[in-house]
Protein backbone atom coordinates (compact mmCIF):
# COMPACT_ATOMS: atom_id res chain seq x y z
CA UNK A 1 0.00 0.00 0.00
CA UNK A 2 1.49 3.32 -1.05
CA UNK A 3 0.27 6.85 -0.55
CA UNK A 4 -1.73 6.72 -3.80
CA UNK A 5 -3.65 3.64 -2.61
CA UNK A 6 -4.32 5.00 0.85
CA UNK A 7 -7.98 5.64 1.65
CA UNK A 8 -8.11 9.08 3.28
CA UNK A 9 -11.89 9.25 3.57
CA UNK A 10 -13.38 10.05 6.94
CA UNK A 11 -15.31 6.78 7.03
CA UNK A 12 -12.29 4.62 6.14
CA UNK A 13 -12.17 3.27 9.69
CA UNK A 14 -8.68 4.69 10.21
CA UNK A 15 -9.76 7.57 12.45
CA UNK A 16 -11.98 8.27 15.40
CA UNK A 17 -14.65 10.42 13.81
CA UNK A 18 -16.81 11.17 16.86
CA UNK A 19 -16.96 14.76 18.00
CA UNK A 20 -19.03 14.30 21.16
CA UNK A 21 -16.67 13.66 24.05
CA UNK A 22 -18.82 10.78 25.34
CA UNK A 23 -18.36 8.92 22.05
CA UNK A 24 -14.58 9.17 21.94
CA UNK A 25 -12.87 6.03 23.26
CA UNK A 26 -11.45 6.50 26.76
CA UNK A 27 -7.94 5.41 25.70
CA UNK A 28 -7.86 8.20 23.11
CA UNK A 29 -8.93 10.76 25.68
CA UNK A 30 -6.44 9.37 28.20
CA UNK A 31 -3.53 9.86 25.78
CA UNK A 32 -4.34 13.55 25.31
CA UNK A 33 -4.97 13.97 29.06
CA UNK A 34 -1.51 12.52 29.58
CA UNK A 35 -0.02 14.89 26.98
CA UNK A 36 -1.63 17.88 28.71
CA UNK A 37 -0.13 16.71 32.02
CA UNK A 38 3.32 16.36 30.43
CA UNK A 39 3.11 19.88 29.03
CA UNK A 40 1.42 21.86 31.77
CA UNK A 41 4.64 23.04 33.43
CA UNK A 42 6.22 24.29 30.17
CA UNK A 43 7.26 27.92 30.09
CA UNK A 44 7.71 29.83 26.82
CA UNK A 45 11.07 31.40 25.98
CA UNK A 46 9.61 34.89 26.31
CA UNK A 47 7.48 35.73 29.30
CA UNK A 48 3.75 35.83 28.53
CA UNK A 49 4.30 34.55 24.99
CA UNK A 50 2.26 31.50 24.05
CA UNK A 51 3.77 28.07 23.58
CA UNK A 52 3.83 26.89 19.98
CA UNK A 53 2.64 23.32 19.47
CA UNK A 54 1.46 20.87 16.86
CA UNK A 55 -0.81 17.82 16.82
CA UNK A 56 0.43 15.77 13.89
CA UNK A 57 -2.26 13.44 12.51
CA UNK A 58 -4.93 15.14 14.56
CA UNK A 59 -7.86 13.33 12.88
CA UNK A 60 -11.12 15.12 13.50
CA UNK A 61 -9.48 17.40 16.03
CA UNK A 62 -10.86 16.42 19.45
CA UNK A 63 -7.38 16.01 20.98
CA UNK A 64 -6.01 19.23 19.50
CA UNK A 65 -9.10 20.95 20.90
CA UNK A 66 -8.43 19.47 24.36
CA UNK A 67 -4.86 20.78 24.30
CA UNK A 68 -5.89 24.18 22.94
CA UNK A 69 -8.34 24.48 25.82
CA UNK A 70 -5.91 23.40 28.51
CA UNK A 71 -2.65 25.09 27.54
CA UNK A 72 -1.70 28.73 26.85
CA UNK A 73 -0.50 27.84 23.38
CA UNK A 74 -1.00 28.22 19.66
CA UNK A 75 -1.53 24.87 18.07
CA UNK A 76 -1.37 23.53 14.52
CA UNK A 77 -3.35 20.36 13.76
CA UNK A 78 -2.33 18.44 10.61
CA UNK A 79 -4.00 15.40 9.10
CA UNK A 80 -3.88 13.56 5.79
CA UNK A 81 -7.66 13.37 5.47
CA UNK A 82 -9.23 16.52 4.07
CA UNK A 83 -12.61 15.31 5.35
CA UNK A 84 -11.25 14.94 8.88
CA UNK A 85 -9.74 18.44 8.69
CA UNK A 86 -13.00 19.87 7.42
CA UNK A 87 -14.82 18.19 10.31
CA UNK A 88 -12.30 19.53 12.82
CA UNK A 89 -12.54 23.08 11.44
CA UNK A 90 -16.31 22.97 11.53
CA UNK A 91 -16.58 21.77 15.08
CA UNK A 92 -13.99 23.59 17.11
CA UNK A 93 -13.95 27.33 17.65
CA UNK A 94 -10.64 27.65 19.51
CA UNK A 95 -8.86 30.84 18.41
CA UNK A 96 -5.51 29.27 19.23
CA UNK A 97 -5.98 26.27 16.95
CA UNK A 98 -5.51 26.04 13.19
CA UNK A 99 -6.08 22.90 11.15
CA UNK A 100 -4.29 22.01 7.96
CA UNK A 101 -4.63 19.19 5.47
CA UNK A 102 -1.35 17.61 4.43
CA UNK A 103 -0.12 14.16 3.43
CA UNK A 104 3.12 12.87 4.86
CA UNK A 105 5.90 13.27 3.75
CA UNK A 106 6.03 16.96 4.58
CA UNK A 107 8.66 19.02 6.32
CA UNK A 108 8.26 21.17 9.39
CA UNK A 109 10.39 24.19 10.28
CA UNK A 110 13.45 23.10 12.30
CA UNK A 111 13.59 23.95 16.01
CA UNK A 112 10.21 25.68 15.78
CA UNK A 113 7.77 23.95 18.12
CA UNK A 114 7.79 23.96 21.91
CA UNK A 115 5.94 20.66 21.76
CA UNK A 116 4.56 18.14 19.33
CA UNK A 117 1.88 15.60 20.07
CA UNK A 118 1.33 12.76 17.62
CA UNK A 119 -0.99 9.98 18.70
CA UNK A 120 -1.38 6.70 16.82
CA UNK A 121 0.53 8.09 13.86
CA UNK A 122 3.85 6.33 13.40
CA UNK A 123 2.20 3.10 12.24
CA UNK A 124 0.26 4.93 9.51
CA UNK A 125 3.29 6.10 7.49
CA UNK A 126 5.48 3.97 5.29
CA UNK A 127 8.69 5.43 6.62
CA UNK A 128 8.21 5.72 10.37
CA UNK A 129 11.84 6.56 10.97
CA UNK A 130 11.64 9.56 8.62
CA UNK A 131 8.41 10.70 10.28
CA UNK A 132 10.03 10.52 13.71
CA UNK A 133 13.05 12.42 12.40
CA UNK A 134 10.92 15.25 10.97
CA UNK A 135 9.05 15.65 14.25
CA UNK A 136 12.20 15.49 16.36
CA UNK A 137 14.03 18.08 14.29
CA UNK A 138 11.19 20.57 14.41
CA UNK A 139 11.14 20.63 18.21
CA UNK A 140 13.08 23.42 19.89
CA UNK A 141 15.87 22.57 22.33
CA UNK A 142 14.05 22.10 25.63
CA UNK A 143 10.91 21.07 23.73
CA UNK A 144 8.81 17.94 24.18
CA UNK A 145 7.37 15.13 22.10
CA UNK A 146 4.49 12.88 23.10
CA UNK A 147 3.96 10.08 20.60
CA UNK A 148 2.05 6.80 20.63
CA UNK A 149 1.89 3.66 18.50
CA UNK A 150 0.66 0.05 18.76
CA UNK A 151 2.97 -2.33 20.57
CA UNK A 152 4.17 -5.05 18.19
CA UNK A 153 4.95 -7.30 21.15
CA UNK A 154 1.21 -7.48 21.89
CA UNK A 155 -0.36 -6.95 18.47
CA UNK A 156 1.75 -8.62 15.84
CA UNK A 157 0.79 -7.05 12.52
CA UNK A 158 1.57 -10.31 10.68
CA UNK A 159 -1.18 -12.06 12.66
CA UNK A 160 -3.54 -9.08 12.76
CA UNK A 161 -3.52 -7.27 9.43
CA UNK A 162 -4.75 -3.71 9.93
CA UNK A 163 -5.29 -2.35 6.41
CA UNK A 164 -3.92 1.11 7.18
CA UNK A 165 -0.95 0.15 9.38
CA UNK A 166 2.51 -0.28 7.86
CA UNK A 167 4.16 -1.61 11.01
CA UNK A 168 3.87 -1.74 14.78
CA UNK A 169 6.72 -0.93 17.15
CA UNK A 170 8.22 -2.32 20.32
CA UNK A 171 8.85 -0.01 23.25
CA UNK A 172 12.58 -0.34 22.64
CA UNK A 173 12.31 0.55 18.94
CA UNK A 174 10.63 3.83 19.74
CA UNK A 175 13.08 4.58 22.54
CA UNK A 176 15.91 3.89 20.09
CA UNK A 177 14.43 6.28 17.53
CA UNK A 178 14.24 8.97 20.20
CA UNK A 179 17.88 8.39 21.10
CA UNK A 180 18.90 8.44 17.43
CA UNK A 181 17.33 11.86 16.96
CA UNK A 182 18.61 13.44 20.14
CA UNK A 183 15.62 13.05 22.45
CA UNK A 184 15.69 11.85 26.03
CA UNK A 185 13.03 9.32 26.98
CA UNK A 186 11.03 10.26 30.08
CA UNK A 187 8.31 7.69 30.52
CA UNK A 188 6.25 5.09 28.65
CA UNK A 189 2.56 4.56 29.40
CA UNK A 190 0.62 1.48 28.29
CA UNK A 191 -3.08 0.91 27.68
CA UNK A 192 -5.23 -1.81 26.15
CA UNK A 193 -7.84 -1.12 23.53
CA UNK A 194 -8.29 -4.64 22.18
CA UNK A 195 -8.77 -8.13 23.61
CA UNK A 196 -5.99 -10.42 22.41
CA UNK A 197 -6.13 -14.21 22.63
CA UNK A 198 -2.71 -14.88 24.14
CA UNK A 199 -2.57 -18.43 22.77
CA UNK A 200 -2.89 -17.33 19.14
CA UNK A 201 -1.75 -13.70 19.36
CA UNK A 202 -4.88 -12.65 17.51
CA UNK A 203 -7.14 -9.77 18.37
CA UNK A 204 -10.52 -11.36 19.11
CA UNK A 205 -12.45 -8.19 19.93
CA UNK A 206 -12.14 -4.46 20.22
CA UNK A 207 -12.35 -3.06 23.73
CA UNK A 208 -12.35 0.57 22.71
CA UNK A 209 -14.89 1.88 25.18
CA UNK A 210 -13.36 0.59 28.36
CA UNK A 211 -12.30 3.22 30.89
CA UNK A 212 -10.52 0.39 32.72
CA UNK A 213 -8.34 -0.95 29.93
CA UNK A 214 -8.03 2.46 28.30
CA UNK A 215 -6.39 3.93 31.37
CA UNK A 216 -2.70 4.74 30.86
CA UNK A 217 -0.40 2.89 33.24
CA UNK A 218 3.29 3.55 33.62
CA UNK A 219 5.52 0.87 32.04
CA UNK A 220 2.48 -1.36 31.45
CA UNK A 221 3.06 -3.55 28.37
CA UNK A 222 -0.30 -2.73 26.79
CA UNK A 223 -1.27 -3.02 23.14
CA UNK A 224 -0.72 0.73 22.73
CA UNK A 225 2.26 2.60 24.14
CA UNK A 226 2.52 6.36 24.64
CA UNK A 227 6.02 7.81 25.00
CA UNK A 228 7.09 11.13 26.45
CA UNK A 229 10.43 12.54 25.22
CA UNK A 230 12.29 15.76 25.98
CA UNK A 231 14.88 17.42 23.79
CA UNK A 232 17.83 18.66 25.84
CA UNK A 233 18.04 22.46 26.10
CA UNK B 1 -15.23 -2.70 50.78
CA UNK B 2 -17.52 -5.69 51.23
CA UNK B 3 -19.45 -6.27 48.03
CA UNK B 4 -23.16 -6.70 48.56
CA UNK B 5 -24.17 -8.30 45.30
CA UNK B 6 -22.49 -9.89 42.36
CA UNK B 7 -24.01 -9.55 38.94
CA UNK B 8 -23.90 -11.52 35.67
CA UNK B 9 -24.32 -9.90 32.27
CA UNK B 10 -26.24 -11.60 29.49
CA UNK B 11 -25.65 -10.24 26.00
CA UNK B 12 -23.82 -7.13 27.19
CA UNK B 13 -22.58 -4.97 24.31
CA UNK B 14 -19.30 -4.37 26.09
CA UNK B 15 -17.87 -2.34 23.19
CA UNK B 16 -20.62 0.30 23.22
CA UNK B 17 -19.88 3.92 24.21
CA UNK B 18 -23.18 3.79 26.11
CA UNK B 19 -21.66 1.35 28.60
CA UNK B 20 -18.91 3.66 29.92
CA UNK B 21 -20.88 5.00 32.92
CA UNK B 22 -21.81 1.47 34.04
CA UNK B 23 -18.21 0.26 33.62
CA UNK B 24 -17.01 3.22 35.70
CA UNK B 25 -19.52 2.30 38.40
CA UNK B 26 -18.51 -1.36 38.48
CA UNK B 27 -14.81 -0.49 38.63
CA UNK B 28 -15.25 2.07 41.42
CA UNK B 29 -13.92 0.98 44.83
CA UNK B 30 -17.13 2.17 46.51
CA UNK B 31 -19.40 0.17 44.20
CA UNK B 32 -21.81 -2.15 46.01
CA UNK B 33 -22.03 -4.28 42.85
CA UNK B 34 -19.37 -6.61 41.53
CA UNK B 35 -19.28 -7.72 37.91
CA UNK B 36 -19.10 -11.49 38.31
CA UNK B 37 -19.07 -12.64 34.68
CA UNK B 38 -20.21 -11.91 31.15
CA UNK B 39 -22.17 -14.82 29.66
CA UNK B 40 -21.99 -15.85 26.00
CA UNK B 41 -22.82 -19.05 24.16
CA UNK B 42 -19.17 -19.28 23.15
CA UNK B 43 -16.17 -17.55 24.68
CA UNK B 44 -12.75 -16.94 23.13
CA UNK B 45 -10.83 -15.34 26.00
CA UNK B 46 -11.04 -16.01 29.73
CA UNK B 47 -11.67 -12.43 30.86
CA UNK B 48 -11.97 -8.82 29.86
CA UNK B 49 -11.08 -5.98 32.22
CA UNK B 50 -10.85 -8.53 35.00
CA UNK B 51 -14.44 -9.74 34.40
CA UNK B 52 -14.67 -13.46 33.62
CA UNK B 53 -16.27 -14.64 30.40
CA UNK B 54 -18.28 -17.83 30.86
CA UNK B 55 -20.52 -19.91 28.64
CA UNK B 56 -24.27 -20.12 29.02
CA UNK B 57 -23.88 -23.75 30.12
CA UNK B 58 -21.41 -22.78 32.86
CA UNK B 59 -23.71 -19.98 34.00
CA UNK B 60 -26.71 -22.27 34.28
CA UNK B 61 -24.63 -24.75 36.30
CA UNK B 62 -23.78 -21.92 38.71
CA UNK B 63 -27.46 -20.97 38.91
CA UNK B 64 -28.42 -24.54 39.81
CA UNK B 65 -26.21 -24.43 42.86
CA UNK B 66 -26.45 -20.81 43.99
CA UNK B 67 -29.45 -18.85 45.16
CA UNK B 68 -29.68 -15.06 44.79
CA UNK B 69 -28.12 -14.75 41.36
CA UNK B 70 -28.61 -11.34 39.75
CA UNK B 71 -28.32 -10.76 36.04
CA UNK B 72 -28.65 -7.86 33.63
CA UNK B 73 -30.41 -9.04 30.50
CA UNK B 74 -29.16 -7.01 27.54
CA UNK B 75 -30.00 -9.33 24.65
CA UNK B 76 -31.95 -7.54 21.94
CA UNK B 77 -33.39 -10.47 19.99
CA UNK B 78 -37.00 -11.04 21.19
CA UNK B 79 -36.75 -14.86 21.05
CA UNK B 80 -33.52 -14.85 23.08
CA UNK B 81 -35.10 -12.42 25.52
CA UNK B 82 -38.03 -14.77 26.09
CA UNK B 83 -35.66 -17.71 26.45
CA UNK B 84 -33.70 -15.88 29.15
CA UNK B 85 -36.85 -14.74 30.90
CA UNK B 86 -37.94 -18.38 31.05
CA UNK B 87 -34.50 -19.40 32.40
CA UNK B 88 -34.74 -16.63 35.02
CA UNK B 89 -38.05 -18.13 36.18
CA UNK B 90 -36.80 -21.74 36.09
CA UNK B 91 -33.54 -21.01 37.91
CA UNK B 92 -34.92 -18.28 40.20
CA UNK B 93 -32.55 -15.67 38.85
CA UNK B 94 -33.33 -12.05 39.70
CA UNK B 95 -33.28 -9.83 36.63
CA UNK B 96 -32.11 -6.30 37.36
CA UNK B 97 -31.71 -3.48 34.89
CA UNK B 98 -29.00 -0.85 34.58
CA UNK B 99 -31.25 1.74 36.22
CA UNK B 100 -31.63 -0.40 39.34
CA UNK B 101 -27.86 -0.77 39.56
CA UNK B 102 -27.43 3.02 39.41
CA UNK B 103 -30.24 3.63 41.89
CA UNK B 104 -29.13 1.06 44.44
CA UNK B 105 -25.59 2.44 44.21
CA UNK B 106 -27.02 5.89 44.83
CA UNK B 107 -28.83 4.66 47.94
CA UNK B 108 -25.70 2.90 49.14
CA UNK B 109 -23.61 6.06 48.69
CA UNK B 110 -26.19 8.18 50.47
CA UNK B 111 -26.08 5.79 53.41
CA UNK B 112 -22.28 5.76 53.52
CA UNK B 113 -21.65 9.42 52.57
CA UNK B 114 -19.65 8.34 49.54
CA UNK B 115 -19.72 9.76 46.02
CA UNK B 116 -18.81 8.69 42.50
CA UNK B 117 -18.01 10.66 39.38
CA UNK B 118 -19.28 8.59 36.44
CA UNK B 119 -18.53 11.18 33.76
CA UNK B 120 -22.07 12.00 32.71
CA UNK B 121 -23.39 12.08 36.29
CA UNK B 122 -22.21 12.34 39.83
CA UNK B 123 -23.97 10.11 42.27
CA UNK B 124 -25.64 10.43 44.69
CA UNK B 125 -26.22 14.16 44.01
CA UNK B 126 -27.28 13.81 40.35
CA UNK B 127 -29.83 11.12 41.27
CA UNK B 128 -31.46 12.75 44.26
CA UNK B 129 -35.16 11.92 44.28
CA UNK B 130 -36.19 14.67 46.70
CA UNK B 131 -37.99 16.87 44.24
CA UNK B 132 -39.35 14.51 41.57
CA UNK B 133 -42.98 15.37 42.28
CA UNK B 134 -42.30 19.10 42.22
CA UNK B 135 -40.44 18.74 38.90
CA UNK B 136 -43.31 16.66 37.56
CA UNK B 137 -45.69 19.49 38.34
CA UNK B 138 -43.48 21.86 36.36
CA UNK B 139 -43.51 19.93 33.07
CA UNK B 140 -46.65 21.48 31.67
CA UNK B 141 -45.65 24.95 32.81
CA UNK B 142 -42.75 24.98 30.35
CA UNK B 143 -43.90 26.61 27.17
CA UNK B 144 -41.96 24.75 24.48
CA UNK B 145 -42.43 21.11 23.60
CA UNK B 146 -38.73 20.26 23.38
CA UNK B 147 -38.12 21.50 26.92
CA UNK B 148 -41.08 19.48 28.16
CA UNK B 149 -39.64 16.35 26.52
CA UNK B 150 -36.23 16.93 28.09
CA UNK B 151 -37.71 17.50 31.54
CA UNK B 152 -39.78 14.31 31.18
CA UNK B 153 -36.61 12.40 30.24
CA UNK B 154 -34.84 13.86 33.28
CA UNK B 155 -37.70 12.85 35.58
CA UNK B 156 -37.67 9.35 34.08
CA UNK B 157 -33.97 9.14 34.88
CA UNK B 158 -34.55 10.34 38.46
CA UNK B 159 -37.38 7.86 38.98
CA UNK B 160 -35.87 4.78 37.37
CA UNK B 161 -32.19 5.51 36.69
CA UNK B 162 -32.64 5.03 32.93
CA UNK B 163 -29.93 6.89 31.03
CA UNK B 164 -31.67 5.79 27.82
CA UNK B 165 -34.21 8.53 28.46
CA UNK B 166 -31.62 11.20 27.63
CA UNK B 167 -30.33 9.66 24.42
CA UNK B 168 -33.04 10.85 22.01
CA UNK B 169 -32.38 14.41 23.19
CA UNK B 170 -28.61 14.42 22.90
CA UNK B 171 -27.10 14.46 19.49
CA UNK B 172 -23.52 15.21 18.59
CA UNK B 173 -23.60 18.94 18.22
CA UNK B 174 -21.02 21.19 16.66
CA UNK B 175 -19.37 23.45 19.18
CA UNK B 176 -18.96 26.07 16.51
CA UNK B 177 -22.12 28.20 16.44
CA UNK B 178 -21.51 29.16 12.82
CA UNK B 179 -21.62 25.59 11.56
CA UNK B 180 -24.54 24.25 13.54
CA UNK B 181 -27.42 22.90 11.50
CA UNK B 182 -30.35 25.28 11.38
CA UNK B 183 -32.66 22.81 13.09
CA UNK B 184 -30.26 22.39 16.01
CA UNK B 185 -31.83 23.09 19.37
CA UNK B 186 -29.11 25.50 20.42
CA UNK B 187 -30.80 28.52 21.72
CA UNK B 188 -28.19 31.20 22.32
CA UNK B 189 -27.04 31.42 18.72
CA UNK B 190 -30.51 32.54 17.67
CA UNK B 191 -30.71 35.08 20.49
CA UNK B 192 -27.22 36.41 19.95
CA UNK B 193 -27.86 37.22 16.36
CA UNK B 194 -30.12 40.08 17.44
CA UNK B 195 -27.86 41.75 19.94
CA UNK B 196 -26.89 45.30 19.15
CA UNK B 197 -24.74 47.68 21.14
CA UNK B 198 -22.54 46.98 24.18
CA UNK B 199 -22.65 43.50 25.64
CA UNK B 200 -20.75 41.43 28.16
CA UNK B 201 -19.99 37.76 27.43
CA UNK B 202 -19.31 36.13 30.78
CA UNK B 203 -18.36 32.61 31.77
CA UNK B 204 -18.59 31.27 35.31
CA UNK B 205 -16.64 28.04 35.54
CA UNK B 206 -13.74 26.33 37.28
CA UNK B 207 -12.25 25.57 33.85
CA UNK B 208 -12.66 27.58 30.68
CA UNK B 209 -14.77 26.15 27.86
CA UNK B 210 -15.07 27.53 24.31
CA UNK B 211 -17.95 29.79 25.36
CA UNK B 212 -16.11 33.11 25.13
CA UNK B 213 -14.68 32.22 21.73
CA UNK B 214 -18.16 31.32 20.49
CA UNK B 215 -19.47 34.61 21.84
CA UNK B 216 -16.72 36.48 20.06
CA UNK B 217 -17.51 34.76 16.76
CA UNK B 218 -21.11 35.86 17.06
CA UNK B 219 -20.30 39.37 18.27
CA UNK B 220 -17.37 40.03 15.94
CA UNK B 221 -19.26 42.79 14.10
CA UNK B 222 -19.32 44.83 17.34
CA UNK B 223 -15.89 43.96 18.71
CA UNK B 224 -15.32 47.44 20.09
CA UNK B 225 -18.59 47.32 22.03
CA UNK B 226 -18.34 43.86 23.55
CA UNK B 227 -16.37 42.88 26.62
CA UNK B 228 -15.44 39.44 27.90
CA UNK B 229 -15.19 38.09 31.42
CA UNK B 230 -14.30 34.84 33.12
CA UNK B 231 -15.12 34.18 36.75
CA UNK B 232 -13.87 31.12 38.62
CA UNK B 233 -15.10 29.78 41.95
CA UNK B 234 -11.66 30.37 43.53
CA UNK B 235 -8.48 32.39 43.08
CA UNK B 236 -6.29 29.48 41.92
CA UNK B 237 -8.61 28.57 39.04
CA UNK B 238 -8.96 32.22 37.99
CA UNK B 239 -5.20 32.77 37.95
CA UNK B 240 -4.69 29.56 35.98
CA UNK B 241 -7.11 30.65 33.24
CA UNK B 242 -5.92 34.26 33.18
CA UNK B 243 -2.84 33.46 31.09
CA UNK B 244 -4.87 31.35 28.63
CA UNK B 245 -7.41 34.09 28.13
CA UNK B 246 -4.76 36.72 27.49
CA UNK B 247 -3.21 34.45 24.86
CA UNK B 248 -6.57 34.22 23.13
CA UNK B 249 -7.82 37.78 23.36
CA UNK B 250 -4.81 40.10 23.40
CA UNK B 251 -4.07 39.73 19.66
CA UNK B 252 -7.48 41.39 19.15
CA UNK B 253 -6.56 44.22 21.55
CA UNK B 254 -8.99 42.87 24.14
CA UNK B 255 -8.15 42.37 27.79
CA UNK B 256 -10.68 40.01 29.29
CA UNK B 257 -11.84 40.53 32.86
CA UNK B 258 -10.79 37.62 35.06
CA UNK B 259 -12.21 37.39 38.55
CA UNK B 260 -13.06 34.90 41.26
CA UNK B 261 -15.91 34.63 43.70
CA UNK B 262 -15.67 34.82 47.46
CA UNK B 263 -17.60 31.90 48.99
CA UNK B 264 -17.30 33.49 52.44
CA UNK B 265 -19.41 36.36 51.12
CA UNK B 266 -22.12 34.14 49.57
CA UNK B 267 -20.60 34.35 46.06
CA UNK B 268 -22.32 37.70 45.54
CA UNK B 269 -21.11 39.30 42.34
CA UNK B 270 -20.57 42.58 44.16
CA UNK B 271 -17.83 40.78 46.09
CA UNK B 272 -15.94 39.21 43.21
CA UNK B 273 -12.19 39.78 43.20
CA UNK B 274 -10.19 40.47 40.05
CA UNK B 275 -6.84 38.90 39.24
CA UNK B 276 -3.93 40.63 37.47
CA UNK B 277 -5.03 43.97 38.91
CA UNK B 278 -7.69 44.50 36.26
CA UNK B 279 -11.12 45.89 37.08
CA UNK B 280 -14.20 43.73 37.61
CA UNK B 281 -16.63 43.58 34.69
CA UNK B 282 -19.35 46.18 34.45
CA UNK B 283 -22.37 43.92 34.77
CA UNK B 284 -25.21 46.02 36.08
CA UNK B 285 -25.92 47.99 32.93
CA UNK B 286 -24.67 45.76 30.11
CA UNK B 287 -26.52 43.24 28.05
CA UNK B 288 -25.21 39.96 29.44
CA UNK B 289 -24.58 36.62 27.74
CA UNK B 290 -23.49 34.24 30.44
CA UNK B 291 -22.51 30.60 30.66
CA UNK B 292 -22.86 29.48 34.28
CA UNK B 293 -21.04 26.20 34.72
CA UNK B 294 -20.63 25.82 38.48
CA UNK B 295 -22.35 23.65 41.09
CA UNK B 296 -25.30 25.40 42.78
CA UNK B 297 -25.68 28.08 40.12
CA UNK B 298 -28.87 29.55 41.53
CA UNK B 299 -27.18 32.19 43.72
CA UNK B 300 -25.37 33.62 40.67
CA UNK B 301 -28.50 33.50 38.53
CA UNK B 302 -30.63 35.27 41.14
CA UNK B 303 -27.88 37.83 41.67
CA UNK B 304 -27.81 38.59 37.94
CA UNK B 305 -31.61 38.62 37.76
CA UNK B 306 -31.81 41.40 40.35
CA UNK B 307 -30.58 43.88 37.74
CA UNK B 308 -32.97 45.11 35.15
CA UNK B 309 -30.65 44.61 32.17
CA UNK B 310 -31.18 42.27 29.20
CA UNK B 311 -29.69 38.84 29.79
CA UNK B 312 -29.22 35.49 28.11
CA UNK B 313 -28.12 32.96 30.69
CA UNK B 314 -27.10 29.42 29.79
CA UNK B 315 -26.89 27.44 33.00
CA UNK B 316 -25.43 23.96 33.29
CA UNK B 317 -27.54 21.95 35.70
CA UNK B 318 -27.53 18.28 36.59
CA UNK B 319 -25.33 18.33 39.67
CA UNK B 320 -28.57 18.24 41.63
CA UNK B 321 -32.26 18.24 40.56
CA UNK B 322 -32.82 20.92 43.16
CA UNK B 323 -30.87 23.41 40.99
CA UNK B 324 -33.41 23.00 38.19
CA UNK B 325 -36.35 23.15 40.58
CA UNK B 326 -35.11 26.43 42.06
CA UNK B 327 -34.95 27.94 38.57
CA UNK B 328 -38.40 26.69 37.63
CA UNK B 329 -39.92 27.92 40.89
CA UNK B 330 -38.32 31.35 40.77
CA UNK B 331 -38.58 32.38 37.14
CA UNK B 332 -41.56 32.59 34.87
CA UNK B 333 -41.71 29.38 32.77
CA UNK B 334 -41.79 31.31 29.53
CA UNK B 335 -38.26 32.58 30.38
CA UNK B 336 -36.92 29.02 30.73
CA UNK B 337 -36.06 26.46 28.09
CA UNK B 338 -34.03 23.28 28.43
CA UNK B 339 -31.42 21.54 26.32
CA UNK B 340 -29.13 18.56 26.81
CA UNK B 341 -25.72 18.02 25.23
CA UNK B 342 -24.55 14.82 26.96
CA UNK B 343 -26.34 11.50 27.48
CA UNK B 344 -26.72 12.03 31.21
CA UNK B 345 -27.87 14.58 33.77
CA UNK B 346 -24.64 16.58 33.58
CA UNK B 347 -25.61 17.46 30.00
CA UNK B 348 -28.69 19.30 31.17
CA UNK B 349 -28.79 23.07 30.57
CA UNK B 350 -31.39 25.71 31.17
CA UNK B 351 -31.55 28.82 29.07
CA UNK B 352 -33.02 31.92 30.71
CA UNK B 353 -33.75 34.91 28.55
CA UNK B 354 -34.63 38.27 30.08
CA UNK B 355 -35.90 41.35 28.32
CA UNK B 356 -34.25 40.94 24.97
CA UNK B 357 -36.01 42.44 21.99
Amino acid sequence: MGLLDHNFQLASGERVTAIAIDNIPPDHLARYEFAAECLKDMQPETENAPLIGADIFCGSGYGAHMLAQRLPCFLLGIDGSSEAIQRASQHYTDFNLLFSHKFFPFTLPPRHFDFIVSMESLEHVENGDLFFKVLSQSIKPGGRLIISAPNSEVIDLAKNPYPWHYRHFTKQEIMDMGKKYGLVHQVCMGAECTVVDKSTGKVVAGNYYSPISGKLRQDYPGDTLTHFFKKPA
Amino acid sequence: MKYQKSIYFIGWDYASPDSIALKNLLAHPLSPWRAEAIVHDEVYVPAVDGIRLITTREFLEICKNSPNIHMILSVKHPVHQKLWQRRAKDYRITIVDEGEVFQSTCQHLQATSGSMDLGIMQIPTSMSTDCIEALNDSVKKLTDGKSQEILRAYILFLKFGFLEAFRPHTKAQAENPLTRPTNDNWLLSTAWGNIEGPALAWEFSAQRTSFLEQAMLLGSASLDQWSYAFTAPDAAAATHEDRHLRTLFQPFGITPYVTHLTPALDNRLENQVSVSQTACPEWKNSQILAHINVPHPFSIVSNLAEQNNPKNLLIRLGHSPNDLLLLLQNFAPNFVSLRCDRPGPLGLHAHLKFHLP
